[in-house]
């Protein structure tokens, strides 16, 4: 079974890509009649792809909400999809990346969709929305995406794994399938430091209450302990017979994924969703080094806790960005020479004349970028 | 790490003759000669400034530049509408202003600065310095060029900063007489009619391919870029727009010839208040080798003059009324000039430098002045009146 948003809208998209090619090139036409549309509704602009914050929701003390109404252009979404949201913050344009954490029927029946952000102490992004973003304010979006989606699998038996914010596109998978999967077994394991923490308790609960193929278990581990073997045997015996859905903070999906490996769940049967690298600095390796900006013709020192993007705007200069985590490629550039290591894989790149993503390399002795 | 300038290899044929007033030990004009240490000392105060500014950009500046651009549109869209559908010529000649108008914002107080990198830091792709284009016959990537890299670094050096004149006018003794010059007010006149035409061929650089420095084969990817762009506002202006209005087409023809040619007039004329008045002062190649940045912001402060206004005077000169800001600090938006002019003053008095200012008719009256004078073989021009 298929389940998209809204066929008949996609269909009608996609007979219309031609004008959306044209509305994307730069010229006197689209400047004006995407200024004039934008006048009278931000979500008409035919260039920028928009959402207008309907409602905010508090979750939990560090979890917020927001529903979006957006653009008519927005082609939906499919449960388990994230999607770019961008916001203007003290004039700079900031972007992340959400999963939807609402159900498609929402999304035919009323044209919203909903998001939830959890705090985070340093992070920009998270701060700005807690602190600033009202009803009618408008965001940018971008289309939904990904592969962490239940279309992608015929399994029957399926395990969510999560931790933390990592609730939100579970939450969007079993609000959209329980209702229409009666076939399906679902069982969801939640990680929560503790009772306060748990994101959607109420909802998730009541899903559980009127499904009977949905078991629900949530682990507070302040009291029960971080997840290990033991546990994840005695909550999920039949592990090894599901499709795993895993999602949360990068060290508990390792942890998470090693502990499956060893209960018998083969690597092909584990989807996990990861949001980028949260930088954690001390974690780094300290490798020093030199980078050589070729084009603006400047130096900078590395001491190996520095991605290039952050060496680049130390040296003052202001290359292109956009998430910052090593997802959107906005600040793709190509290294010249030298070894970068990327944050996000691991990986120790030496290749000459390579395509790197700026936000999420870190020198590895001499390099030169052509910035 | 000390920046210093290095012109080895990149002089000109037919070297100035530097003047009494460039020799070394003397002042620049009104202006006192620093030492080395006092070049460093003004330097970074004028830096500290800067980085202070930089600091505080945020919502306000996004703001501004967005408020700026809405009242552009809108002007642009009523100027054209009215312009289309005018019924007598009082209506027709309303529609000419709004659009002059937002020409003028739009060339002045938006492409200019955002190309200057003014709102990179807002990280938005319309307001990207390397990817804007405006509403110009001139390319927008040979402006960086000839405009953001070669005048503001080269900023009143005889010989280097080409638009010290334009190759076209003689401005200065430093600059060899020629018969020509005697007529130099009348290509003053056809400059600032068409000045946008000037300013859009201005990277081919006719004086260097009259003297064989550069070829024309060279130059062929300049002229391709510049012929599409010429296509496209000769379009826009003077074709699509004038065929949509029918039977009215020549007046739509003839309002945005106007406005056009309006934008000209008023962007020469601002933008000779900045460099070529009485007080602004050049410097030669020799004085300006393997100096540092704080005898770059000397020159930047030396070289440029402001004019005083209203608000909307400001706005409408691109904030250019500032030029001595403008050229200390091209990245900074340029309406934070204002708030910053008073403190750069403070920092010209102490170190004993003139701080060229005064209104708008005052300073181009010393322009037109100085067009004049030096149109005068040297001999000539040492009998007049100083």
């Amino acid at each position: 079974m298929r389940l998209v948003s809204a066929p008949t809208i996609q269909s009608r998209i996609g007979s219309l890509m031609f004008l959306e090619k044209f509305w994307q090139r730069n010229g006197f036409i689209q400047t004006y009649g995407d200024f004039l549309l934008s006048e009278i509704d931000p979500l008409l602009s035919p260039r920028r792809l928009q959402a207008r914050v309907v409602a905010i929701r508090q979750e939990t003390a560090d979890a917020k909400t927001y529903v979006f109404k957006p653009s008519r252009r927005w082609k939906g979404f499919q449960a388990g999809m994230h999607l770019q949201v961008g916001v203007e913050a003290q004039g700079v344009a900031l972007s992340r990346y959400y999963s939807v954490s609402s159900s498609v029927q929402q999304f035919v029946r009323e044209g919203t969709f909903s998001i939830t952000v959890k705090r985070i102490p340093q992070g920009r992004m998270s701060n700005w929305l807690f602190d600033n973003l009202q009803p009618e304010d408008i965001v940018r979006i971008g289309q939904a995406d990904g592969e962490f989606t239940l279309e992608q699998t015929p399994a029957q038996k399926v395990l969510f794994l999560a931790a933390g914010s990592g609730i939100t596109p579970m939450m969007s998978m079993l609000t959209t399938h329980l209702p229409q999967a009666p076939e399906r077994d679902f069982q969801l394991l939640y990680y929560c430091c503790n009772p306060d923490e748990v994101i959607f308790a109420q909802a998730l609960q009541s899903l559980a209450d009127q499904y009977p193929n949905f078991k629900l278990e949530v682990v507070h581990t302040d009291t029960e302990g971080l997840i290990n073997a033991e546990q994840l045997a005695s909550r999920c015996a039949d592990a090894a017979e599901r499709e795993v859905f895993l999602c949360g903070p990068g060290g508990f999906m390792q942890v998470a994924r090693e502990l499956l490996e060893a209960q018998g769940v083969t690597a092909d049967h584990i989807r996990q969703e990861s949001f980028g690298v949260r930088l954690d600095v001390n974690a780094l390796e300290q490798t020093g080094g030199e980078v050589f900006f070729s084009k603006a013709g400047v130096e900078a020192e590395a001491d190996g806790s520095q991605t290039i993007l952050m060496l680049a705007e130390s040296a003052g200069l202001k290359p292109k960005y956009g998430c910052r985590t090593g997802i959107c490629h906005e600040c793709k550039c190509v290294k010249k020479s030298g070894a970068v290591r990327n944050l996000l894989t691991g990986q120790v790149s030496l290749a000459e004349n390579e395509a790197i993503q700026t936000c999420i390399s870190v020198p590895q002795g001499k390099v030169e970028v052509a910035l | 790490m000390t920046m210093r300038w290095n012109f080895k290899g990149s002089k000109p044929e037919g070297k100035p003759v530097a003047t009494g007033q460039e020799l070394a030990g003397q002042a620049h004009g009104k202006s006192r000669r620093l030492s080395p240490e006092e070049l460093e000392a003004l330097g970074q105060e004028l830096e500290a400034l800067r980085q202070e500014v930089l600091a505080d950009l945020g919502q306000r500046d996004a703001d501004y530049i967005r408020d700026i651009i809405r009242k552009q549109r809108w002007a642009e869209i009523g100027g054209r509408t009215l312009i289309h559908f005018s019924l007598n010529p009082i209506t027709w000649a309303v529609g000419v202003g709004m659009l002059t108008t937002a020409k003028i914002l739009e060339n002045m107080e938006i492409g200019h600065n955002v190309m200057h990198g003014q709102y990179d830091w807002m990280n938005d792709p319309d307001l990207h310095s390397q990817t804007y284009e405006w509403d110009n016959v001139c390319d927008g990537d040979s402006w960086r060029k000839t405009h953001n890299y070669e005048h503001h670094t080269f900023t009143n050096i005889i010989g280097k900063d080409r638009d010290y004149g334009y190759a076209i006018l003689r401005l200065s003794n430093d600059t060899p007489w020629r018969p020509r010059y005697l007529f130099q007010f009348s290509y003053f006149i056809a400059l600032s009619l068409l000045f946008e035409w000037g300013v859009g061929i201005h990277e081919l650089e006719v004086e260097k391919l009259e003297n064989k420095e550069v070829t024309w084969r060279e130059k062929l990817p300049f002229i391709k870029s510049y012929a599409r762009k010429i296509s496209k506002q000769v379009m826009k202006d003077y074709v699509v727009f004038p065929a949509l209005a029918g039977p009215f087409a020549p007046k739509v023809l003839l309002g945005n010839a106007l406005a056009n040619v309006g934008r000209s007039v008023w962007a020469s004329a601002v933008i000779f208040c900045g460099h070529f008045t009485e007080q602004a002062q050049t410097f030669t190649e020799e004085e300006c080798e393997n100096k540092t940045r704080g005898h770059w912001y000397y020159r930047q402060l030396l070289g440029s003059s402001n004019f005083t206004g209203g608000r909307w005077l400001h706005i409408m000169s691109g904030h250019l009324s500032y030029q001595i800001e403008h050229h200390l600090y091209p990245d900074i938006p340029s309406h934070r000039y204002a708030e910053m002019a008073p403190r750069v003053e403070a920092i010209c008095k102490k170190y004993g430098l003139h701080y060229n200012t005064g209104t708008f008719t005052e300073q181009f009256s010393t322009v037109v002045k100085r067009i004049l004078r030096y149109s005068l073989p040297p001999k000539l021009e040492a009998m007049l009146p100083a």
